[in-house]
């Protein structure tokens, strides 16, 4: 009897395990279900928004490429800066596919008028800026006929400033650049800078021409000092931005450097300008090869 | 010594029920109590019979932090689940009792299986005062506490 009722109990608290057991499994079942159906829901959510950004990727893409051309349209050709200087050369290589580098070249009346510009910014700011820059300077030396170099970066100060701090918030924007007037009739070179210098190589003796502290745009009160200088023989001069003397690169991953740049140029002066343009191009290649 | 108890031994905390499944803990003088699942899976009547008393507990001792420790569990009831998030929790919230801190076991699946259970509930119940409740994932009693006491 009394065994009667062991077995009985032992049945019994067997049947209660099992029960909980099936409760488990079938708790699991349903957990791996839900879990299932919502990761794949998940999975759907992620391939629609991986869709909508690959489409507005294209479209910014495709946006980026018009202005792209619209950025080489006003860029001066090296057909054109070759017809006024036969032996020059432009060199130009944006990282990104419109930016804020820009060479400036016009003429007017007896004086050619040449700039290396670096806006702020990378990307599509920095190509705003080099739009109105090139607008401003466009304005500054073809309507207004300002021609001396300082008064136009004076003037360009002004215009910009007040250009970028009309609206609603302070913009702390501007430009660096370096700009020469050539005469046509005199061998004559001004210079005037703003934090932009210029390379002279002249016979004999070669000079970097200091520029102004300040930066365009950054105190609506700068002034720029006009440096004249008076080109005896077959004299080079050479407009550069940071671009080259900011890539890191080399043996120690340094900055190449404006003094590294400037020795180059020194090295190879006696070349013609399409073999230096190589030279250059080779050498920035090289020295970004080591970069990791 | 489970980690539970390794948590809570310098901390006066009061046994006030406890079965194969479950245990419930309070401490008058923090304002806080705790459960903790002894078992992989707590069936659906220990499910209950836990939470009414971990309810009677809070009511008695007017708990205002709630922690749950899930550590144990690998496997849990949707039904309850559902049950304990739109009827428990509010009628604690009536209480007022809205800050409910969790601690999952360290399995990425069973995060996944919560969130998924998680997810049907607010899609089900979107009227529901889930919004009005707080809730704190932490990896153990002692960060809940120190969070609670900051």
């Amino acid at each position: 009897m009394k065994n009667s009722t062991v077995q009985t109990e032992s049945v019994d608290q067997l049947r209660k395990e099992l029960s909980v057991l099936k409760e488990r499994i079938n708790s699991q079942q349903d957990m791996l279900e839900r879990t299932t159906g919502f990761m794949s829901q998940i999975q759907s959510s992620l391939e629609l928004s991986k869709q909508k950004v690959e489409e507005k990727n294209k479209e910014i893409y495709d946006s980026m490429r018009y202005a792209e051309r619209l950025q080489q349209a006003i860029m001066p050709s090296c057909y054109e800066v070759n017809k006024a200087f036969n032996d020059s050369f432009i060199y130009r290589k944006q990282c990104e596919i419109i930016g804020g580098d820009l060479a400036y070249f016009t003429e007017a009346e007896d004086f050619y008028f040449i700039a290396a510009i670096d806006c702020t910014g990378h990307g599509i700011p920095g190509a705003m800026i080099s739009m109105m820059a090139h607008s401003l300077l466009d304005e500054i030396i073809l309507q207004h006929a300002i021609q001396d170099p300082g008064a136009i970066l004076g003037e360009l100060n002004k215009m910009l400033f007040s250009a970028l701090n009309g609206g609603a918030g302070e913009v702390k924007d501007g430009l660096d650049i370096s700009l020469c007037r050539i005469s046509k009739k005199s061998k004559k070179v001004s210079y005037a800078g703003a934090r932009r210098p210029l390379l002279h190589i002249g016979i004999g003796h070669s000079e970097l021409i200091k520029a102004n502290r300040a930066s365009i745009a950054e105190n609506p009160d700068s002034t720029f000092e006009t440096i004249e200088i008076e080109v005896e023989g077959k004299n080079k001069f050479y407009m550069f931005i940071d671009g080259i003397p900011d890539q890191f690169g080399g043996p120690k991953s340094k900055k190449f450097g404006t003094k590294r740049l400037v020795t180059l140029i020194e090295e190879i002066k006696m070349l013609n300008m399409k073999k230096q343009s190589e030279i250059i191009t080779n050498t920035i290649t090289s020295w970004q090869a080591n970069e990791p | 010594m489970n980690k539970f108890k390794e948590e809570i031994i310098n901390t006066k905390f009061t046994e006030f029920y406890s079965s194969d499944f479950g245990r419930c803990v309070y401490s008058k003088v923090l304002k806080i109590g705790i459960c903790e699942s002894l078992d992989q899976y707590i069936p659906v009547d220990q499910f209950m019979t836990i939470f009414k008393k971990r309810g009677e507990m809070i009511k008695n001792y007017d708990l205002k932090y709630f922690i749950f420790d899930k550590r144990a569990l690998r496997a849990f009831h949707q039904p309850s689940m559902e049950w304990y998030y739109i009827e428990w929790k509010q009628d604690m919230l009536k209480l007022g009792l809205k800050d409910h801190f969790k601690i999952l076991p360290n399995e990425e699946w069973f995060n996944k299986c919560v969130e998924a259970g998680r997810a049907e509930i607010a899609r089900d119940y979107p009227e529901s005062l889930l919004d009005q409740i707080n809730v704190t994932y932490v990896n153990s009693i002692q960060e809940a506490i120190d969070q609670i006491q900051s």
